[in-house]
C-alpha cells in the first residue's frame, strides 16, 4: 500500500476516530500540525505510531519519532512512503 | 564538511530578492528593542547575573543583523557571544571558556570513529568534573567551569546524538558554533536545554520579521514574569515563623510556587534573545499555571528539557520495552525517564556548584511526580477523550469541570513544590502540619474562596477565548502592544514619586532587594539562596557561598567561649579572627575594640553598644566601623572638656534576648552613662533560633518561664514545634527583654536608648510597634534606618545587609546629629564646630 491517497485517508481516519472530535473533520487538513497543535501528545504518538506500524507493514525506530516525520499527515505519508520504498 | 552553500545561497538569494527585507518593521523593531532593553536596565533585570552587561551586545548586534548580508549574521553573532564572555568572566577566563569549548566542539568532528570521539570527550568531561569537584586544583575552575558546563552538560549529549544518527542536518560552522556559544548563556548558567536539529533547522526559514517579533513579545514576556516575580518575591513570602494559620500557609505555598516565575522569565528572555537573531524557536513554556494534570504540566513545562528527555531517553527506552505492551513499556520507561531526570538535576547542580546532591527531598518530588505522570499517562492511554480543533463553543457546566481540575492541579502542585523547596522531609510536614490547627471558620472561608475560584475561572475562559494581546500575524498590532506597555511601564518607573503607595512600591521594585525573610537569613551569619532552592542559585551567591564568605561567626573552637547562660557563648579575649574579609580581633575584655579599663577613667562619657553583627562592624576594618568613627568625632568636637569612650559588647547572631545578660553582665561592670541598645528587623527570627538553641544545650530558661510553653523549658520539643508554639508569645518576650535592659540601666543611673538599625523600606510589619515598646519602657528612641537611605552601596553586597565602609559613615554621621540635638537627655553638653 504505497498510494498516497490511500495512506492520506487511512492516517486521516484514524486521527479523526482516535484523537478529534467529529466537528473538527473539516478543520483536519494535510498540512494541520498535529505535533505542534498539541493533536499528538507522546502517549497518543505512541499510540498512533502503533497503528502506523501495524496498518502500513513498517518498523519505526526511536529516532524517526519526531515532528520532521510525524508533525502533519503530510509529513506522515511521505514517511511511509519513504519506509516503504 | 561543515559549510552549508546551498543554505548560504539561498538566504543570499531571499534577502536579495527583497521578499525579506520590511525596514518599516525593522525601524519599529528597533525601537521595540530599544524600550524592552531600556526596561531590563531601569528595573536592573537579573543584573547580579550580568545581564545587563551584555544588553548594549544584543542592540548592536540586532542592528547589524538587520544591515549585514545573510552570510556574516552568525559569524557576527558569534563574535558577540565571545565578547560577552570576555565582558562577564574578564579576558583570562572568558579566554579558557572560548578556547577550551572549541576544543570540545572539535574532538566530535575528529576524522576518528564516532566510539572514540565520545570516548575523548569523556575522558575531557572527567578531567574537567575533576577540576569542578576540587580534586585537580586550578585557580581557574570555579570561574570558567560552571560556564562551560552550562554551555555543554546538555548540548553536547544533544550534539553527539544527531552526529551519531547521521540526519540530514546541512549546517555550516557558524551554525554549530553558534549553537554552542550562544550570547545570553553568558549570563544565564540555568539554560534552556536547546535541541540541535531545531536550532538549525529553524534559522531564517521562513519570514524572517516574524521570528524576530516573536522574539521581541518573549522578551518583553519574559521581563513581565521576572517583575511579577520580584512583586511577589519581595512582599508576599512569608517568614517562616509567620506561617501559623490556613491563610498564611496558602500564601507560603502559592508563592512558593509563584517563583517558578523566575526560571521561566530567564528561559523565555533568553530564547527571546536567540529569536531576535533569525531563529524561528518553539516556546519553552506554554501558559504551565493553567495546567489541569500531571502530563498536561510536563507538556506546557520547560518544554525544551522535556524533548531532550524524550529524544534522548524516553523513546529509545520505550522501543527497547515496547515488546511487552504499550501500557507496560510506557510505565517502565517512564519511572526510567523520571530517575534519570533526577540525576540531571544533581549532574546539573553539580557543573554550577561543584556539589553532585542526592537528597531525600529531590527523590521524593521525582517519585510522586513519576507516579503520577504514570498514572495520567495510563488514564490517557484507555481514554476516549477526543480534542478539538479551532473554537471550542463555552458551556458552563464544562468550563466549570475545567476549572475545578485546575484548581485541584493548581493546589497539588503547590503542595509538591513546597516539599521541593524545604530544607527537609521534616521541615516540610511540620510546616504542613499547620493544617491540623486550622479552624472551623477558615475551612468555611476557604470553600468560599474555592467555590468563588471555579465560578470566577469559568468565566474566564468564556471572556479570554481567542484573545491575544499579540497576535502572531498582525505585526503591527503586536509590536504595538509591546511599545504601549513599555512606556507605561517606563512612565511609572519614572514619574511616579513621592510617598503615595504606588511610589513606595515602584521604588521598592524598581531593583532587586531582599526581602524580610532573606534579609534575616543574610544577617544571620549563613545564607541560603534567594529562592530557597539550591537550583536557581544565582553564579553570583555561588561565588559568595564557594569562597565561605557567607559566616558571620567565628570557625575555629578557640574564638568563642561557651557560657551557661542565654548568649550560649561570648568571644575569646584577646584573639582574632577572619569572617567576610575582614580581621576581628577582641581586647582583654572579648570586644572588638580597643583596650578600656573595667573602671571608668574620670572626666569620661562612657557609651556601651548592645548589638549584633551589623554593629560589630562585620565586613569593614575596626576603624571604619561606626563605632570607631563615632567615637574619634565626639573626641575630636569635645576631647579638651572631657573623653568620650564608646565600648562595643555586640555580638554575631545576638538579639535582644541575649543582649539582656550582656547588659547586666558585662556592660553595666563598665559604668556606661548611656546604653546603646540596637534593634533590626530580623529580632524575631533571631530570639526564636537563639532560644532554641539555648534550650536544647540545657540552659536555664525559668526567667522566661511566662512566656516558653513546659515542653520548651525541657528541651523535649523539636524547632518547628517550638517555633509554632513560641511566635505568639513574641510580643512578650521582646517587652520582657526591653524592659528588663530599660530597668538595669536606669537602675545604675544610666541612659537607655534603643536604636532601630533597620533601611525603612525593608522594616517587617512590626516596626510601628518598636518605638511605642521602647519609649514605653523608658528608651529614648531612634530610628537609624531612616538614615540608611543611598541603595545598594550602603551595604556589603546587595544580598548581603551588614553595613558597607559608606554605611557606617553615614550611621556615624546620622548618631553624631542625634547625640548632638539629644544631649540634654543624654547628660551631655556640645557644641558643633
Amino acid at each position: 500500500m504505497t498510494n498516497p491517497q490511500e495512506i492520506t485517508d487511512l492516517v486521516r481516519n484514524y486521527l479523526l476516530e482516535n484523537f478529534l472530535d467529529p466537528a473538527s473533520s473539516s478543520e483536519l487538513t494535510e498540512s494541520t500540525p498535529l505535533v505542534t497543535g498539541g493533536i499528538l501528545d507522546s502517549v497518543s504518538t505512541l499510540k498512533f505510531i502503533a497503528f502506523l506500524e501495524q496498518t502500513f507493514q513498517i518498523e519505526f525506530k526511536p529516532e524517526e519519532v519526531d515532528q520532521d516525520n510525524l508533525n502533519t499527515i503530510a509529513r506522515v505519508v511521505e514517511f511511509v512512503q519513504s519506509k516503504k520504498a | 564538511m561543515l559549510l552549508d552553500g546551498q543554505r548560504e545561497h539561498q538566504n543570499a538569494k531571499i534577502e536579495l530578492s527583497g521578499k525579506t527585507v520590511h525596514w518599516p518593521k525593522y525601524l519599529f523593531m528597533t525601537l521595540e528593542l530599544a524600550l524592552i532593553l531600556f526596561s531590563i536596565y531601569s528595573f536592573e533585570i537579573e543584573r547580579e547575573q550580568g545581564l545587563l552587561t551584555i544588553l548594549p551586545l544584543i542592540f548592536v548586534g540586532f542592528v547589524l543583523s538587520l544591515v549585514l548580508r545573510a552570510r556574516y549574521r552568525l559569524p557576527m553573532l558569534l563574535i558577540l557571544s565571545f565578547i560577552s564572555l570576555f565582558a562577564l568572566l574578564g579576558a583570562k577566563h572568558g579566554a579558557l571558556v572560548v578556547g577550551i569549548g572549541m576544543t570540545l566542539v572539535l574532538i566530535c568532528h575528529l576524522p576518528i570513529s564516532f566510539s572514540l570521539r565520545v570516548l575523548i570527550i569523556t575522558l575531557a568531561g572527567a578531567f574537567l568534573a575533576s577540576i569542578r569537584a576540587g580534586w585537580i586544583p586550578f585557580s581557574w575552575g570555579s570561574a570558567v567551569i560552571p560556564t562551560l558546563g552550562s554551555i555543554f552538560m546538555f548540548r553536547l549529549l544533544l550534539y553527539l546524538h544527531d552526529l551519531k544518527q547521521k540526519a540530514p542536518q546541512p549546517a555550516s560552522i557558524w551554525h554549530r558554533l553558534c549553537y554552542f556559544f550562544l550570547l545570553p548563556n553568558s549570563c544565564f548558567l540555568l539554560f534552556p536545554v536547546i535541541d540541535y536539529r531545531t536550532f538549525v533547522k529553524s534559522y531564517e526559514t521562513d519570514d524572517r520579521t516574524s521570528a524576530m517579533q516573536q522574539g521581541m513579545i518573549w522578551m518583553f514576556m519574559g521581563l513581565a514574569q521576572m517583575l511579577v516575580y520580584r512583586i511577589i518575591y519581595f512582599y508576599w513570602i512569608p517568614v517562616p515563623s509567620e506561617v501559623v494559620n490556613a491563610r498564611t500557609l496558602a500564601v507560603h505555598l502559592i508563592t512558593g510556587y509563584a517563583l517558578l516565575l523566575r526560571i521561566c522569565g530567564q528561559f523565555t528572555l533568553s530564547v527571546g534573545i536567540i529569536c531576535i537573531f533569525g531563529f524561528r524557536l518553539p516556546p519553552n513554556f506554554h501558559n504551565y499555571y493553567l495546567a489541569t494534570g500531571f502530563s498536561d504540566f510536563w507538556r506546557r513545562t520547560n518544554i525544551y528539557w522535556k524533548d531532550f528527555l524524550t529524544k534522548l531517553y524516553y523513546y529509545p527506552l520505550y522501543f527497547r520495552f515496547r515488546k511487552w505492551g504499550i501500557a507496560t513499556a510506557t510505565v517502565i520507561s517512564l519511572l526510567l525517564v523520571f530517575f534519570v531526570t533526577w540525576l540531571l538535576h544533581s549532574y546539573q547542580f553539580f557543573w554550577l556548584k561543584g556539589k553532585f546532591p542526592v537528597s531525600s527531598v529531590d527523590a521524593l518530588f521525582w517519585g510522586s511526580f513519576a507516579v503520577a505522570v504514570v498514572l495520567d499517562s495510563l488514564l490517557q492511554l484507555n481514554s476516549t477523550n477526543k480534542k478539538s480543533l479551532g473554537t471550542r463553543n463555552w458551556n458552563f457546566r464544562s468550563a466549570c469541570m475545567r476549572s475545578c481540575k485546575w484548581l485541584l492541579f493548581f493546589t497539588t502542585m503547590c503542595i509538591l513544590w513546597s516539599l521541593w523547596s524545604s530544607a527537609s522531609v521534616t521541615e516540610w510536614i511540620h510546616t504542613m502540619a499547620t493544617l491540623q490547627r486550622i479552624r472551623l471558620f477558615e475551612i468555611g472561608a476557604t470553600v468560599i474562596i474555592l467555590v468563588f475560584l471555579v465560578v470566577a475561572g469559568s468565566l474566564f475562559q468564556r471572556l479570554a477565548s481567542g484573545l491575544t494581546l499579540f497576535p502572531e500575524k498582525r505585526f503591527y498590532r503586536s509590536a504595538s502592544s509591546v511599545v504601549v506597555i513599555l512606556l507605561a511601564l517606563l512612565g511609572i518607573r519614572f514619574f511616579v514619586t513621592g510617598q503615595s503607595h504606588l511610589a513606595v512600591f515602584v521604588e521598592n521594585i524598581r531593583e532587586p532587594r531582599l526581602n524580610r525573610r532573606d534579609q534575616q537569613v543574610s544577617l544571620k551569619g549563613y545564607y541560603e539562596p534567594l529562592m530557597g532552592r539550591e537550583q536557581f542559585i544565582t553564579h553570583f551567591q555561588e561565588g559568595k557561598i564557594e569562597q565561605g564568605d557567607d559566616q558571620t561567626e567565628p570557625n575555629d573552637s578557640g574564638s568563642l567561649i561557651p557560657t551557661n547562660d542565654l548568649r550560649i557563648s561570648t568571644f575569646a579575649p584577646s584573639h582574632s579572627f577572619t569572617t567576610k574579609g575582614s580581621e576581628i580581633r577582641t581586647n582583654q575584655w572579648g570586644m572588638r575594640d580597643k583596650e578600656y579599663s573595667l573602671v571608668k577613667p574620670p572626666n569620661t562619657y562612657r557609651f556601651a553598644i548592645l548589638g549584633s553583627s551589623v554593629e560589630l562592624g562585620v565586613g569593614v576594618r575596626f576603624e571604619e566601623n561606626f563605632e570607631s568613627l563615632l567615637e574619634n568625632r565626639l573626641n575630636e568636637l569635645d576631647g579638651k572638656n572631657r573623653k568620650y569612650e564608646i565600648l562595643n559588647f555586640s555580638r554575631s547572631g545576638y538579639s535582644v534576648v541575649e543582649n539582656t545578660v550582656v547588659c547586666e553582665k558585662e556592660a553595666l561592670m563598665f559604668q556606661p552613662d548611656a546604653v546603646l541598645l540596637f534593634i533590626h528587623g530580623a529580632e524575631e527570627q533571631r530570639i526564636l533560633n537563639n532560644l532554641f538553641k539555648a534550650m536544647h544545650k540545657g540552659i536555664d530558661l525559668q526567667e522566661l518561664g511566662k512566656y516558653l510553653p513546659e515542653a520548651a523549658i525541657n528541651g523535649t520539643t523539636d524547632f518547628y514545634e517550638f517555633n509554632r508554639q513560641i511566635v505568639p508569645h513574641l510580643d512578650g518576650i521582646e517587652n520582657w527583654a526591653l524592659k528588663k535592659i530599660a530597668a538595669d540601666v536606669l537602675k545604675v543611673h544610666a541612659i537607655p536608648v534603643c536604636l532601630y538599625m533597620e533601611p525603612d523600606k525593608l522594616s517587617g510589619n512590626r516596626t510601628g510597634l518598636w518605638p511605642k515598646v521602647a519609649m514605653e519602657n523608658g528608651f529614648i528612641f531612634l530610628n537609624v534606618g531612616s538614615a540608611l537611605v543611598g541603595g545598594d552601596e550602603l551595604f556589603l553586597s546587595p544580598y548581603d545587609q551588614h553595613l558597607s565602609v559608606k554605611g557606617h559613615r553615614l550611621v556615624a554621621d546620622y548618631l553624631y546629629q542625634q547625640i548632638l540635638s539629644h544631649q540634654k537627655d543624654l547628660g551631655l553638653s556640645l557644641k558643633e564646630k
